[in-house]
């Protein structure tokens, strides 16, 4: 099909067809302000903040919203009229009519979209005043806040949660001027299906959806001298924060962590990334052993929350498949206050574990049951996101970028190429290939990169040759293509023998708790970021890693053994309400 | 925080009713709750987590619907549910006087139950009885022209009563089993004949109607003829027809006891079964009902009550003679001679109030499916659509748009898996055509629809019909069903091939499931929350299909077309708006009712040649049609011809045929504001100029009429109003503003004295008004005998006073004075 040929504001542009006016004017360097857009959901048209002038064939014109409307050949635009600009204007104010418009009081000051949208359209006064909508504020999860008044109604958390996560735990709610978006029968979040992966506060444009905050609770930890604070962060991090602090995404910032977390004060400072390596070494030898015993069939990995919690409530019957392997936050947790804390000699029950994640699910799953050590320690105290790691670096007046470098502590804090790789989608699943294909075929070569894994396509499959065995993998990410999976696998239509789950779309580098915007572009520099990370450590295998090896040759023993289970691995159970 | 219901229901009987349930789709999904909510009078919670459980349908969608639609609720009701209608007629006729009446009384808010449990009361926009507007349903009875009085007898009843036990439902207004003929087309005239229900001859209307049979029998032709004769009525087996009007506004204001004390009186004479009942649809002259059409002698009577009968009986069937004192007036005799009709072009109506609704022969004796038969047997499908492009047909429903373009643009879509849908949703609080027409004659309608189902190439076709309606959606299931075994519905239609099935969709309370994609979303089991066009839904529209919504007097006109050709069609109307249109009239004019008129009449012929001008004493100030999407028209320009063009022009809108009439007790601006606050409370929520717009246009207002306006107001209004009309999503809220600009166009001055002089010239908004007994009282009493807050006092024979701070504004006193000695100041 040849392209489409328009104008917008008098100049000519050539758009493919299915473009819509929005993307043409993004051809040509036009920028309209949008609310309820989102390039990953589907179309709504609410908010109709992007309305152009369209002209008739009569002479007439008539406003259309460029978010939607299809380019069309010979098609005349106007998109900055002065009926145009006093549209979005007006449509401004009225959502200031009913917005709490405490912006020195917000957690989005100065990252909202409706506050940019006030300046660019120059708001200098408050135009309608009447009657606002009023909810309660939902405080019920471990890792969210929802605060209903400040919503908009873009609906993108109601789109991202259905359409991109299969999960449907919001909908809208009531009609006109009272509707809402929120959870079935207005319960509590925390009584719902929601997997708490945190996607829906990435795509509002408000402070509508919220992290629970743990700043102040580390902060009073890090000032308590009886406690001895310790910290972990996860892989993706080190590519997201620098965004944080004006960087451009996928600016790695490794070195500069460590030297920050000690300057918060944390006394030793970890690496999930070495959690991630030892889960490679448990979950790979599940795999060698369902290769072994010929299944249960797939291996389905277990170290993302969110779609572990998803799991639990849609797909109960997939429990036995499961790996019982722990996440790596929780095998750094559960080792901290066991191996590390026997070593230095210290009561576990003083150590403060602080993690550093790019997830608010983990803030969930730092708290469940499962997780309680003996004693009834949590394996983790606390979960920050890195938004609240950005938060908490500023009221320390540390300025990420410009520290010295420096380096993470020994053996927890050691780490090969193959933890790094658990924050990309397809990574988890790259970095247990290359130890199983090791354990397998000892005297091979195998490859350290499996390109089929790699890209940002929401489903990959494909199948690789281990020793004898021909092993049909998958790796999903975005946990409404985990819902098609599981769903064909269930009927029987798919053979995949190991398959690798990430809730969030991209993988934790798209998680619910990394810095705002978090865009498909975004996800991808900060992909490429970890993988370029990846290719310059000098370990990529996780069985090569010299504290791996100590760990198991002075503490555990051998992949799999008791002791491994005792404190690597974990439990799974259907949870309600159910989910379809 | 989260919603419980306050009590646990017993799961089994939902379990049951969903076990038995054969297609249960997803997009059941709003039935199911209706029929759950039949159960158990409301929607307890327990039961939507077992429905969504058991439907696999995320719970937070079951709560997103439940909450969409005005006919669910989370609590239960109370033992009596009094309905306030505050449609637009009501309301003109001054319905809000109820609702404070009911508030004062009850000691509760609209929507709320009293504490005992005894009474609910709600309003509800429009129930479709205008013509006898105001009206208030009491436990799903329509009562018509209520007064203040009668709602505080019938209240006080309800109250007394002792307290219902059991299962709390609301009965629905009942319908006598559909008459069954004793025989009907379907027999056998003899052996020969192979039709039968499953397998019908393709030849059968041909051979029923013309006597082409596929055998040459004298005897079976005269058996045919005979049966002929007994469905037009006109068999001399009966000495005298009755024609019934069940139409709801006859029916409201008292048809029901009328059939039983014919029957009563006829069997007292011996001769009940000398005579036939014919229970019609509405016929029409709502004003005065209920009517009863006698012939021999085509006698239209009018305001019949049962005390009439014996002498109807007496005079008319016995001894041929016409009563004459309750004709219509001394120089109209039957329906023909009546100026209101006289005026009229009834084509699309020409059945309704004719013929018995729920009997299939009626129809067809009227040639009824001929023009299907043709079409399927003789035509193609293309031919269907020239024919219908080239009659000139515009869409009834509001719009206008060509309907031979829109089924021509179906039809050309690749997508072979096409829907038709019949729009049947009729929102408009003060418009009752698409009910009259759906309850007089459905037949009419389905055969639009198949006609329009084969033109498009469609397989399945549904009826979305407001449940509001609940006669209408019985008679259209009723005429299914016999549509069905006659074979004209189904499989392998007439033989030809052809497939079609229809299906009745119900409504659950929502305005904006009348637009399209809204109800195209509803019929899929959603939220009707309207979607962005394009892609239009004749492109795109249920489940992505291509799919034609048409409105239900659209389809009604189709078989007539079909069957007379385009140039019969356009042989009345203007060129750019051919054919007739039907309206509601209502509010202030002698004569309400249906009315169909060509199109291009002007709209001073429609009010003053059939709705009979104003009332006594009263003038007419402006017209109002389109409903809440439309605008007045003011009397100086009531020689406009009524198309879809010029109103425009005016900046009035044809709409679906709603016509309202207000008089110089009118407040303008409180009229507006009253069409607004129905958008607002209906509009969707979706996008922001309409849900949060409508919104603030409407507490400006609210101040103006509360004498809190301000001059900059206007100016506020007005951008408010052209951002919502220029980039609302849909036409709910892209018409929203209508009323307003439209009065403020006209009727600016009003919102001036509001503003400026505190002044409501109409007397209607009650912070603006204060009433005041003039110096002439003869102190007589009647007024403080009245007053609801005795407020009033004074001795008799001298001036009585009001106590202003007590007053509540009723107006009874206004009402009451024999002297005309309280005025509105
Ligand atoms: C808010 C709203 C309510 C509507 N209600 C109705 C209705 O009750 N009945 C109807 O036929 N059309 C209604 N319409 C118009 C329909 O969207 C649609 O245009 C119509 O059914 C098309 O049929 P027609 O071409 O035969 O008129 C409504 C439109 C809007 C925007
Ligand atoms: S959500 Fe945005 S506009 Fe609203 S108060 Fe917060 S920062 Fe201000
Ligand atoms: S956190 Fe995830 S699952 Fe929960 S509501 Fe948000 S998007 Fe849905
Ligand atoms: S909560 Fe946020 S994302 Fe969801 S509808 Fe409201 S403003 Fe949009
Ligand atoms: S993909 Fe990563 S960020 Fe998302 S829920 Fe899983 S662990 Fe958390
Ligand atoms: S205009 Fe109103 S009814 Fe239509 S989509 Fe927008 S909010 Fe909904
Ligand atoms: S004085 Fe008249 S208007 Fe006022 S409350 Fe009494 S009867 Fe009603
Ligand atoms: S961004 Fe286009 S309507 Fe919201
Ligand atoms: S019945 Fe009340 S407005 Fe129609």
């Amino acid at each position: 099909m040849t392209d489409i040929a328009l104008s917008i504001n008098g100049i000519p542009v050539e758009v493919p067809p299915g473009s819509t006016l929005l993307d043409a004017a993004h051809a040509i360097g036009v920028r309209i302000p949008t609310l309820c857009h989102d390039p990953q959901l589907t179309i709504s048209g609410a908010c109709r903040m992007c309305v152009v002038e369209v002209a008739n064939p009569d002479g007439s014109t008539r406003l259309e919203p460029a978010c939607s409307y299809p380019a069309r050949d010979g098609m005349s635009v106007r998109t900055n009229t002065a009926e145009v600009r006093n549209a979005r204007r007006t449509i401004i104010e009225l959502i200031l009519a009913n917005h709490p418009r405490a912006c020195q009081t917000c957690v989005r000051n100065g990252r909202c979209q409706l506050q940019s949208l006030c300046r660019e359209y120059s708001i200098d006064e408050i135009r309608y005043e009447g009657e606002k909508r009023c909810f309660e504020v939902d405080t019920s999860t471990v890792a969210l806040t929802r605060h209903p008044d400040y919503c908009i109604l873009c609906g993108k958390c109601v789109k991202v949660c259905r359409e991109v996560q299969g999960v449907h735990a919001l909908d809208y709610v009531n009609r006109g001027f009272n509707t809402i978006t929120m959870p079935a029968f207005d319960r509590d979040l925390a009584h719902t299906v929601c997997v708490l992966c945190g996607q829906c506060l990435l795509k509002c444009p408000v402070a509508a959806i919220r992290d629970r905050s743990y700043v102040d609770e580390v902060e009073e930890a890090l000032d308590d001298p009886q406690r001895i604070c310790i910290v972990q962060i996860a892989p993706s991090i080190r590519a997201s924060v620098g965004e944080l602090f004006g960087l451009p995404p996928g600016t790695l910032l490794t070195n500069k962590i460590p030297t920050a977390l000690r300057r918060l004060g944390f006394r030793h400072v970890f690496d999930t990334d070495f959690g991630a390596d030892m889960a490679v070494m448990e979950e790979g030898h599940e795999l060698v052993e369902r290769i072994r015993n010929a299944g249960p069939f797939p291996l389905i990995t277990s170290c993302s929350p969110g779609w572990v919690k998803y799991m639990e409530h849609f797909f109960p019957d997939f429990i036995p498949m499961m790996s019982s392997t722990k996440s790596p936050q929780q095998i750094v947790g559960a080792l901290t206050k066991t191996f590390f804390a026997q070593r230095m000699g210290i009561d576990p029950a003083r150590i403060y574990l602080v993690s550093i994640m790019p997830c608010s699910a983990k803030k969930y799953e730092s708290q469940r049951p499962e997780t309680r050590m003996d004693g009834g320690l949590h394996e983790v105290d606390v979960v920050l996101t890195t938004r609240e790691f950005g938060d908490l670096l500023r009221l320390h007046e540390i300025d990420l970028p410009s520290l010295p470098d420096g380096d993470f502590d020994p053996i927890l804090g050691e780490s090969t190429g193959a933890g790094l790789m658990f924050g990309v989608t397809g990574g988890m699943m790259e970095a247990s290939l290359r130890t199983v294909a090791t354990v397998l075929d000892p005297k091979g070569e195998p490859p350290l990169e499996f390109p089929l894994l790699r890209g940002t396509s929401g489903i990959k499959r494909g199948s690789v040759i281990v020793g004898d065995h021909e092993v049909h993998l998958c790796a999903v990410h975005g946990l409404g293509n985990a819902r098609k999976i599981l769903e064909s696998i269930r009927s029987g239509k798919e053979n995949i023998h190991f398959l690798e789950v990430m809730a969030c779309p991209g993988g934790c580098v798209g998680g619910g708790g990394q810095p705002l915007p978090t865009t498909d572009e975004i996800r991808k520099r900060r992909i490429e970021a970890m993988y370029f990370e990846d290719r310059g450590k000098p370990i990529r295998q996780a069985h090569r890693s010299p504290a791996v090896r100590q760990i198991y040759r002075d503490f555990l023993g051998e992949p799999l053994s008791h002791k491994a289970h005792e404190l690597l691995h974990t439990t799974y159970t259907p949870r309600t309400p159910r989910g379809f | 925080m989260s919603i419980q219901g306050p009590d646990t229901p017993d799961l089994q009987p939902l379990r049951q009713m969903l076990a038995a349930w054969e297609d249960l789709e997803p997009r059941k999904l709003i039935a199911v709750l209706q029929k759950t909510q039949g159960l158990y009078g409301y929607l307890p919670v327990a039961a939507l987590d077992f429905i969504a459980e058991h439907m696999r349908i995320p719970e937070a969608r079951v709560y997103g619907v439940t909450t969409f639609y005005s006919q669910f609720r989370l609590t239960p009701q109370g033992d009596h549910v009094i309905q306030v209608c505050d449609g637009t007629a009501c309301n003109v006729k001054g319905s809000g006087h109820f609702v404070d009446e009911l508030v004062s009384l009850l000691g509760i808010r609209p929507g709320e139950t009293t504490p005992d449990g005894k009474i609910t009361f709600q309003t509800v926009a429009c129930v479709g009885a205008c013509g006898v507007a105001p009206a208030v349903v009491v436990d799903g009875e329509v009562h018509g022209r209520m007064t203040s009085a009668a709602l505080r007898k019938t209240v006080n009843a309800l109250l007394e009563a002792p307290p219902r036990s059991g299962s709390r439902k609301v009965a629905l207004p009942v319908v006598g089993a559909p008459a069954r003929k004793a025989r009907t087309f379907l027999d056998r005239c003899c052996g020969k004949c192979k039709t039968s229900p499953d397998n019908p001859c393709p030849d059968f209307l041909r051979c029923r109607l013309e006597g082409e049979s596929c055998h040459d029998d004298p005897a079976c032709e005269a058996y045919r003829e005979e049966l002929r004769k007994l469905v037009r009525h006109t068999s001399e087996a009966f000495e005298a027809h009755v024609f019934l009007c069940k139409g709801l506004t006859c029916d409201a204001s008292g048809e029901a006891g009328i059939r039983k004390a014919f029957e009563n009186e006829l069997a007292r004479h011996g001769i009940l079964d000398k005579v036939e009942f014919i229970e019609t649809g509405c016929m029409g002259l709502c004003e005065v009902g209920p009517i009863v059409q006698i012939s021999p002698h085509e006698a239209f009577y009018c305001r019949v009550r049962a005390e009439d009968v014996p002498e109807i009986v007496e005079r008319h069937i016995l001894k041929h003679e016409v009563v004459e004192r309750l004709l219509y007036d001394r120089d109209c005799r039957t329906e023909a001679d009546i100026p209101f009709y006289k005026a009229q072009v009834r084509r699309v109506l020409s059945n309704t109030g004719k013929i018995d609704p729920e009997n299939i022969d009626e129809y067809i004796a009227r040639g009824g499916y001929r023009a299907l038969y043709d079409a399927i047997r003789g035509g193609s499908p293309e031919k269907v659509v020239e024919t219908i492009l080239a009659s000139g047909l515009r869409g009834r429903g509001g719009g206008g748009f060509p309907t031979g373009r829109k089924w021509a643009i179906a039809r050309s879509q690749p997508d072979p898996e096409r829907y038709l849908v019949c729009n049947a949703d009729e929102g408009d609080p003060g418009a009752f055509m698409d009910r009259s027409v759906l309850e007089g004659d459905p037949h009419r309608v389905i055969e639009g629809i198949l006609l329009g189902a084969y033109a498009i190439g469609a397989r399945k076709a549904f009826i979305y019909c407001r449940a509001e309606y609940p006669l209408a959606i019985r008679r259209l299931e009723v005429a299914c069903e016999q549509a069905r075994a006659y074979g004209l519905l189904g499989k392998n239609l007439l033989g030809a091939g052809f497939d079609i099935d229809l299906e009745v969709v119900q409504g659950a309370g929502a305005f904006v499931c009348g637009e399209e994609t809204a109800l195209i979303a509803s019929i899929e089991g959603k939220r009707g929350m309207a979607q962005n066009k394009p892609p239009f839904p004749a492109e795109h529209g249920f489940r992505g299909h291509p799919t034609c919504v048409n409105n239900v007097e659209t389809f009604a006109n189709v078989p007539l077309i079909i069957a007379n050709g385009a140039d019969w069609f356009r042989s009345v109307g203007t060129h750019n708006s051919p054919g007739t249109k039907i309206f509601s009239l209502s509010g202030k004019v002698r004569l309400t009712g249906l009315v169909e008129v060509p199109m291009g009449t002007t709209m001073r012929q429609v009010l003053e040649e059939i709705g009979g001008g104003a009332p006594e004493a009263s003038a007419i100030k402006a017209a109002q049609t389109g409903g809440p999407s439309g605008g007045c028209i003011p009397e100086h320009l009531m020689n406009v011809a009524i198309d879809y063009d010029s109103l425009k022009a005016l900046g009035g809108m044809m709409g679906s045929g709603g016509l309202v009439v207000t008089d110089r007790d009118t407040c303008m601006v409180a009229f507006a504001r009253f069409f607004l606050s129905f958008t607002q409370h209906e509009s969707c929520g979706k996008c922001i100029p309409c849900r949060e717009g409508t919104k603030r246009m409407l507490e400006i207002l609210d101040r103006i009429v509360a004498g809190e306006g301000k001059m900059s107001d206007l100016d506020e209004l007005r951008n408010l109003a052209a951002v919502i009309r220029r980039t609302s999503a849909c036409g709910l809220g892209q018409s929203a503003p209508n009323p307003v600009l439209s009065t403020l166009q006209y009727f600016e001055h009003e919102y001036l004295a509001h503003i400026r002089d505190l002044r409501c010239t109409a007397g209607v908004c009650k912070s603006l008004l204060r009433y005041h007994i003039l110096d002439f009282c003869r102190g007589c009493t009647a007024c403080a005998r009245k007053c609801p807050v005795q407020c009033i006092s004074g001795e008799r024979g001298q001036v009585f006073v009001i106590d202003q701070p007590r007053c509540t504004k009723c107006g009874e006193c206004y009402r009451v004075c024999p002297f005309n000695a309280v005025a509105k100041v």
